[in-house]
């Protein structure tokens, strides 16, 4: 191995380095079981708050997948921006509510507030389930993300298989030791050095290539126009259809606060002003994806191409004679956007199965430390899990987000009526949930079934709501209905 | 009495004033996000957003726009915080 390559190496190990001795350190002043484990002894303050919720969104598929649909599809990406102006925006209503009842009844989870709510442990079930479908493709594409750069930057001498199981160890180690607190100290550490990062190769790759950001953006409007054109283009190159783009948005807006890893956050926060003050803050943490973009414009035009583009942010700084030192803070950076989303991801996959599954469902007893036990055995299982399918997928990561997010908004009828909606009953929950879901995962297979081109987790959604409407309209909401939703809605 | 509460206002009166005033922010909110997401999706962004000429700050229409967005809610989201 070149010295080059052993530079890149030794800062890549360097900051791997960093993320276990912070991660293992910051939990050991937590409570044992899984109040302490899960929700950090709901004692999270605005900064860790902040960095989680920023963090675990900007993920490797915001590293590596939105440079490359810049790169390849042009405005398309560009939707990514629209859905993070709103898509905290229910939290900032759901979440305070969420907390209150954690508080008052010993919530962790967010699948157990809703079986609470509605007196039907077999929806705890079905959200365990449908979350593990979820996150397992998402949790796969972050590690796909942290293969891809370790054998982009070695030129092939660590395998993309190989990269992926060296990072995801590291991430291991600190989760399995100190729970969300761990995953919080290192988001916060992670996401200061992507956003330095990230700008410092935003400015500087459009400057190498072009002269400058603004002579870049006047070279593409000359010469490559359809690129710099809403909606953007397909993968095919062809102009991409507006319905798909708008409900693309209008999907990730209504499922962003659902995803049970950041709405569980609403268990951890200190108090309700926390979480409204994180919800008001989210915005400026888009201001991280502008550089972004500019990277993947930059390497329109760059020869030779890369294979996918996912790989552009990768392939230019090994092409481009960078110095060592920047390649290897690059790549730092890129584990950084993947180990952030990836630990939250499985420690709240591994929480929720355990605690909504197997406690929650199937009505099993565990001590608080048989919790921990087997939340941490869990981790390691859907670790395997999403490492198998990052090994045998090859598809896009962008497209793997989306898909996610299908299943994903069909939790957010069901949170809605939890909270607000005394009239709403079990029977039109699981309904909804059931249809939804089914539906959705229907279209996500078979596309062609679509009437018309939108979001396949549209369609879930509208028929979720219906169900949830008509049923509950056709069944008796239990008696504690309205003291649970007073119960959120009172301050504490 | 508290600060900004009239002198002879009755505690049921000032209760009833801020919830009011409570719920014209929420509609105002809500107002604010339909707006937002029609400008950042069809038909909003279809027109406004969707030529390839003209830069601004140095970045393309399309994407000032988006952002233009982002730090409008931002701004928002502040006053309603503030005000809530």
């Amino acid at each position: 191995m070149s010295s080059a390559a052993l530079i890149v190496l030794g800062v890549a190990g360097a900051y791997l380095a960093a993320c276990v001795v912070l991660g293992s350190w910051t939990g050991g002043k937590k409570a044992e079981g899984s109040v302490g484990f899960v929700a950090g002894d709901r004692s999270l303050g605005l900064v860790l708050m902040y960095f989680i919720t920023g963090a675990t969104i900007f993920s490797a598929f915001a590293f590596l997948g939105l440079p490359g649909w810049a790169y390849s599809k042009g405005a398309a990406a560009f939707y990514i921006l629209g859905y993070g102006a709103l898509g905290f925006v229910p939290f900032y209503f759901l979440g305070p509510r969420a907390a209150r009842l954690g508080k008052r009844r010993g919530f962790v989870t967010q699948a157990e507030m809703i079986a609470a709510r509605f007196d039907r442990p077999a929806l705890a079930g079905v959200m365990a389930l449908v979350s593990a479908v979820a996150f397992v493709p998402y949790l796969a594409l972050q590690m796909k993300g942290a293969g891809i750069v370790l054998a982009t930057v070695t030129d092939g001498a660590i395998g993309e298989a190989a990269g992926a199981a060296i990072v995801y160890s590291v991430v291991l180690v600190y989760v399995l030791r100190s729970g969300v607190l761990g995953v919080g100290w290192t988001n916060t550490f992670q996401g200061i050095f992507m956003i330095l990062l990230a700008w410092g190769l935003g400015l500087y790759l459009p400057y190498l290539r072009f002269g400058g950001v603004h002579e870049m953006f006047t070279e593409l409007a000359a010469s490559r126009p359809e690129l710099l054109r809403a909606p953007g283009l397909t993968a095919d190159g062809e102009p991409w259809h507006w319905g798909e783009y708008s409900s693309a948005i209008v999907v990730s807006i209504i499922g962003f606060s659902a995803w049970p890893h950041l709405f569980m956050k609403a268990f951890s926060a200190k108090d309700t002003r926390t979480l409204k003050r994180t919800v008001v803050l989210y915005p400026t943490f888009q201001v991280f994806l502008v550089p972004l973009f500019l990277i993947g414009f930059a390497g329109v035009g760059f020869s030779p191409a890369p294979e996918r583009p996912d790989q552009i942010l990768p392939h230019l700084l090994m092409h481009l004679e960078l110095s060592p030192w920047l390649v290897g803070l690059f790549c730092a950076g890129a584990l950084a956007a993947s180990m952030s989303s990836g630990d939250a991801m499985v420690h709240a996959v591994a929480s929720i199965t355990v605690r909504d599954g197997w406690v929650a469902a199937l009505s099993r007893r565990l001590s608080g430390a048989g919790e921990v036990r087997a939340i941490r055995v869990l981790i390691v299982v859907y670790m395997l899990a999403a490492y198998a399918v990052a090994v045998v997928y090859q598809g896009s990561l962008v497209f793997l987000l989306l898909s996610a997010y299908g299943a994903v908004v069909q939790f957010m009828p069901l949170l809605v009526a939890a909270l607000y909606v005394p009239r709403a009953t079990g029977a039109g929950a699981l309904a909804g949930l059931l249809g939804g879901s089914a539906l959705t995962t229907l279209l996500v297979a078979v596309p062609e079934l679509r009437p018309f081109p939108l979001h396949a987790g549209l369609y879930g959604l509208a028929l979720n709501v219906t169900l949830l409407t008509v049923v509950s309209a056709l069944t008796r909401p239990t008696r504690s209905a309205a003291a649970f939703v007073a119960d959120g809605a009172e301050p504490l | 009495m508290r600060r900004g509460e009239p002198p002879d206002a009755a505690p049921g009166a000032v209760t009833n004033a801020r919830t009011a005033r409570g719920r014209a922010l929420d509609v105002g909110l809500a107002g604010y996000a339909a707006v937002c997401l029609l400008a950042i999706t069809w038909p909003g962004f279809a027109l406004a957003g969707a030529w390839a000429d003209g830069l601004v700050l140095g970045l393309p229409f399309a994407l000032a726009w988006n952002l233009g967005w982002v730090g409008l809610t931002f701004g928002v989201l502040v006053a309603y915080h503030r005000l809530r």
